[in-house]
């Protein structure tokens, strides 16, 4: 009898603790939830593997800082993993006229005109182009290229075709 | 008085557990949790490219390929000086060098590995400023906030500042001289704004500690002098950093600042990256610290109006370790909202400093909130 008494004393004593501590819980979880549903979009690796697979080829067949026409993700992906340098991607903070050149590559890629995509493609110093099979964000809005001017070859040569193009510019 | 109580009958071992091991339980729980949360870094088929990661990648790359840093950034076509402070980079490098593994490994390794340390540096420094209690708090909160794992979950430089942040502002408020200048160092390398954040803190609370000595009648502590050599410690390093990159120290002239990239920060989108749990604890914290800040400082001050003997030490820790923590959450609320005074940049991207101090207040009020349901706990087993 003394020692039920003893027990719920006890049990009374740290209930207010366990009951604050349920709470506390109970709205830490609706906060790390949100937390993760919030970082999981930012796992999201957007370059594809047939593009990682495309370095072997830009290994082979380019110098290195060789420069690539390339969106954000397609540039960084060559520098990271081929030291090779896309017209964009890296800290743009360090970069004079840098909108200028973003709306410069967003022409590039969204153009239907070939000349037009190889002038800008030219005064950027670029040698190749870098057009893989997924959306595309230089800097503006997410977008599909508009391939099609690549294929004039008055212009441009296809080089490299496995769900990724790679054009050198004539 | 208590802990004795509550461990009577028990072992060496036992009272040692009681005692002061005890922590290391849900400290551990507060670990998992964080290699839960960080785990996602491990979802996809290459680590996170979102947040330019891979000029990170391709500077490691240069230096274990060519044995030096790339004095040419990579960057948007390349042909620009490499003014990225170098720490993060030749760390993950050296990794690469001395292990041959693969970058993608590394830097998700990394990633969990930053994810272990974060609530530990928390609990450190929770607990040294306000307790056992606040600082394992601290260390759970760390799991809270949307934006605190968005940046620590990516291989950035900013999760290294975020990580080794509490730890120096931990050798900071210890007074550690010679460890706490080499953080100030080692930080201003790591990371630009990180290194802002803990310049600004670490000369907002000098120079606040300066002012709070003076008006108690006290000389001014060693702790304050030394945050005040931090600040400038890191100041000088950053200034050298930049001019033996562009010959120049004026970093104002970065697109950053010309452009003014960065949002304003408004309570809505305050709130949807921070949670509720910390911002509220946070507030409540703060209040708490105000009041013993004020209050110590009022005692020490009556002391020393009286001529009475100055061995207040306890308070004074207890003033002081309050003062830091709010001027601490001051500095960030000031980053946070620079636009106010005319600078408007990176404003959304201080958010994740301002929750630093936010969680460490949080941690403090949760621990009162604890204390009171403690005595409501004793009130209760009396009545009964």
């Amino acid at each position: 009898m003394a020692a039920t008494a003893a027990a719920a004393r006890a049990a009374l004593e740290i209930l207010p603790v366990l009951m604050l501590l349920a709470a506390l819980a109970f709205f830490s979880y609706s906060d790390v939830s949100k937390a993760m549903d919030a970082a999981r979009p930012w796992m999201n690796p957007v370059i594809t593997p047939k593009e990682v697979a495309a370095l072997d080829w830009v290994r082979q067949n380019t110098a290195e800082r060789e420069l690539f026409v390339t969106d954000i993700f397609g540039g960084e992906l060559l520098m990271g993993r081929a030291l090779r340098e896309g017209t964009e991607g890296g800290d743009w903070a360090i970069v004079p006229n840098v909108v200028d050149r973003m709306a410069d590559i967003d022409k590039i890629y969204d153009s239907k005109n070939s000349s037009e995509a190889w002038a800008l493609a030219k005064k950027y110093g670029a040698k190749w182009v870098w057009v893989p099979d997924r959306q595309l964000f230089a800097g503006f809005s997410w977008k599909s290229a508009q391939e099609q001017k690549f294929h004039d070859e008055n212009f441009f040569e296809l080089a490299y075709d496995d769900q990724v193009q790679v054009f050198k510019v004539k | 008085m208590a802990h004795a109580g509550k461990t009577k009958g028990l072992g060496g071992a036992g009272r040692q557990w009681a005692g002061t091991l005890w922590p290391l339980l849900p400290l551990a729980a507060a670990v998992i949790l964080s290699l839960y949360t960080h785990s996602i870094v491990l979802s996809e088929f290459v680590a996170p490219t979102f947040g330019n990661t891979g000029i990170h990648v391709a500077a490691e790359r240069h230096f274990v390929e060519k044995g030096t840093y790339p004095l040419e950034d990579y960057s948007y076509g390349g042909g620009i000086p490499n003014i990225y402070v170098p720490v993060y980079r030749a760390a993950v490098a050296e990794v690469a060098w001395l292990t041959a593994w693969d970058f993608d490994f590394i830097n998700r390794a990394i990633v969990m590995l930053f994810a272990a340390i974060l609530p530990l540096g928390f609990f450190a420094l929770g607990r040294r400023l306000f307790g056992t209690t606040a600082g394992l708090f601290a260390a759970f909160f760390t799991a809270l906030p949307a934006e605190l794992l968005i940046y620590t979950v990516r291989p950035l430089p900013q999760a290294m500042g975020l990580v080794l942040l509490p730890l120096a502002f931990l050798l900071v408020f210890r007074a550690k001289p010679f460890p706490a200048l080499l953080f100030s160092f080692a930080i201003t390398l790591v990371h630009q704004e990180a290194a802002l954040f803990f310049a600004g803190g670490a000369f907002a609370y000098g120079a606040a500690g300066a002012a709070l000595n003076f008006a108690c009648r006290e000389k001014i502590d060693k702790r304050f002098i030394l945050s005040l050599a931090c600040w400038l410690a890191a100041v000088v390093t950053y200034l050298a950093w930049h001019f033996s990159m562009t010959g120049t120290i004026a970093f104002w002239e970065l697109a950053q600042f010309k452009h003014h990239e960065g949002n304003i920060m408004e309570f809505g989108a305050l709130m949807e990256k921070t949670g509720w749990v910390a911002p509220v604890l946070g507030v409540l914290g703060a209040i708490i610290a105000a009041a013993i800040l004020f209050a110590k400082a009022a005692k020490t001050r009556q002391d020393a109006v009286e001529g009475s003997a100055a061995g207040n030490a306890a308070g004074n820790a207890a003033r002081d370790a309050a003062l830091f923590g709010l001027v601490l959450f001051a500095a960030g609320i000031v980053l946070v909202k620079n636009d106010l005074v005319g600078l408007r940049v990176f404003m959304d991207r201080f958010l994740v400093y301002l929750q630093q101090p936010m969680l460490l207040l949080a941690g403090l009020g949760a621990a009162k909130l604890v204390d009171c349901a403690r005595d409501i706990g004793n009130v209760l087993k009396q009545r009964k």
